[in-house]
């Protein structure tokens, strides 16, 4: 059966892909149930070669994800000022190395999740190893377009953290 | 010098996604180029500064236990009778939603008749509707098992009152055709088909214009309505003897497979042949079209309450069918009640407009489908065994 078999081929990347965009491993899971919940529901309908179906479920699991990001923004910046507090407060021997990665991952997911959705999504997706072709077939887009799209998305990627956090933790 | 290659190339460069021939032509080009070299420069830091944020997101990732394949699908049967549970409440959902506009006559009376189960119920919902419709669709979920037992017991009488009190003239017969102009000139105005290709062309009857009267006999509508403990909805005597009357233009329908013969025009009000037997085989598929039927009725007529009572017939508590009767144009929508014990309803884009779909999952129409919308006045529908991408195809390529 073909969701059977998309399943097995395409859950591992997907759940990865969403830990590491959520940073929470149950709202991952929850994020790639419904994705395969609306595959379930559209498949009779999908029916294309098993690569555009891979290309669909990204799709889908991007867009979940993003949204999800989106609507966290309040609580990230929430979270962000109090994890600032704490990197102030805490005591000069003591590196927080571990507070300072979490608080990088913060002020990136929130950056991602104030970014228009298609540059968010394809310098997430590059970021995590996709190739041009598999960006094009995820956003949907021209893959001659990618490179100009990637830039601008980088550029726009870090005039809003250089606004935001300064020159961050690179410095 | 001419600079023949853009950010787009130079950053796909930079990333190691051009193909053999094109890398090694901007290799060539840059080392001829000082001004794309600092381009390209340019590009390589910015990237670099950008991905070493992004790595930020990969760092403890490898040491997460992630939900493994297995757990992940034993996960998801459990997600998935939940969200089936979901499913057979769908009036939250449904209530959130605007009503679209997006409605047609006769495939809305196959979606009640292969909806409702009960014959009476299904009879008096038709001809409720055959009163009510016009302008756009409002789905209603309806719980077959759900319905109150004053309405399963009123029936019979309403049915009769509606054999005795409604009239349904058709001005002609049904006429097959052999083209689309002939079917454009039949009915008055431009049938729509899709583009031609390999398909051999459906076949295409035009249904004449017909006319549904209802004369209201208050008396004995009001001993229905008290019958039903409803005498609150009693009409004022006044309107003894005023008529409804509904106007539905002359239509089209093209079949397109296998298909039975439809059956002889028989929607006069009342009896079981309301239902036509429209796109029941399992390689039909049939496409109605149709400008907007109009209904005149009486002034003085309590639409939204008598629509609130209608919505209570279908199973709705009293408070949500008064409130959503308040915001129902009940002169203006039709009404389609969707069975959620055993069919689906959702929003779908097509023909560049959205439809309104509506899926059977279970019983003897199991997969059978109802795609209604309306563009430029007309109204569509589509009906056939199994949505699939023909169909949507079929309604996108309509011209």
């Amino acid at each position: 059966m073909v969701f059977e078999e998309c399943f097995g081929r395409y859950w591992p990347p997907i759940v990865l892909l969403l830990v590491r965009l959520t940073g929470d491993a149950d709202e991952a899971e929850d994020l790639a149930l419904e994705t395969f919940y609306r595959l379930y529901q559209d498949l009779d309908r999908l029916k294309p070669g098993k690569d555009r179906l891979g290309g669909w479920l990204y799709r889908v699991a991007m867009n979940l994800g993003f949204n999800a990001l989106r609507g966290k923004k309040r609580r990230m910046r929430y979270e962000q000022d109090a994890g600032m507090e704490a990197i102030r407060s805490a005591a000069p021997a003591s590196p927080a190395q571990e507070t300072e990665a979490n608080e990088e991952k913060r002020q990136v997911r929130l950056v991602l999740a104030q970014m228009k959705p298609q540059s968010a999504q394809l310098l997430f997706l590059r970021s995590a190893g996709l190739s041009y072709r598999e960006l094009a077939d995820i956003c949907q887009v021209s893959i001659h377009s990618i490179g100009t799209l990637l830039s601008r998305a980088e550029q726009d990627f870090e005039k809003r953290y250089r606004a935001q956090f300064g020159e961050g933790s690179q410095a | 010098m001419k600079h023949p290659f853009e950010d787009s190339n130079l950053k796909a460069y930079l990333d190691g996604q051009l193909s053999e021939p094109e890398h090694s032509r901007v290799s060539a080009h840059l080392e001829e180029c000082p001004a794309c070299q600092s381009r390209v420069e340019t590009l390589r830091e910015q990237s670099q500064r950008v991905r070493m944020y992004l790595a930020s997101l990969d760092a403890g990732l490898e040491a997460r236990l992630l939900p493994t394949t297995a757990s992940g699908r034993a996960r998801f049967a459990a997600h998935l009778s939940q969200k089936e549970k979901e499913n057979q409440n769908m009036f939250h959902k449904l209530f959130s939603r605007p009503y679209r506009p997006a409605w047609i006559a006769i495939t809305v009376i196959v979606v009640l008749g292969l909806a409702l189960s009960v014959p009476s119920i299904r009879v008096a919902a038709v001809n409720l509707l055959e009163i009510f419709r016009v302008k756009q669709i409002a789905v209603i979920p309806v719980s077959t098992t759900n319905l109150p037992d004053s309405f399963k017991n009123s029936g019979p009488s309403i049915q009769s009152l509606l054999d005795d009190n409604a009239k349904f003239e058709s001005s002609g017969k049904p006429k097959t055709v052999g083209s689309v102009a002939e079917a454009s000139q039949e009915a008055g105005f431009a049938v729509r088909l899709p583009a031609a290709g390999a398909e051999p062309l459906p076949s295409l009857t035009v249904e004449p214009a017909s006319k549904g009267t209802l004369t209201l006999d208050v008396p004995r509508i009001n001993q229905i309505l008290n019958e039903m403990n409803r005498s609150d909805l009693a009409l004022d005597s006044t309107l003894n003897g005023a008529t409804v009357t509904a106007n539905v233009p002359s239509s089209v329908t093209a079949s397109f497979g296998t298909c039975a013969k439809p059956s002889e025009k028989a929607a006069s009000a009342g009896t079981d042949k309301a239902v036509p037997d429209l796109g029941m085989e399992s390689d039909c598929t049939v496409l109605v079209q149709m400008p907007s039927p109009t209904v005149t009725t009486p002034p003085g007529l309590d639409l939204k309450k008598l629509g609130s009572a209608f919505l209570e017939m279908t199973g709705m508590p009293a408070d949500q069918a008064k409130s959503m009767s308040e915001r129902i144009d009940w002169l203006n929508t039709l009404v389609i009640p969707v069975p959620i014990d055993s069919s689906n309803y959702e929003e779908v884009d097509v023909d560049g407009v959205t439809a309104t779909l509506v899926r059977e999952t279970s019983g003897k129409m199991g997969g059978h489908f109802v795609m209604l919308w309306v563009k430029n006045g007309i109204l569509y529908g589509l009906s056939g065994n199994g949505y699939t991408d023909a169909d949507v195809q079929l309604a996108n390529s309509l011209q």
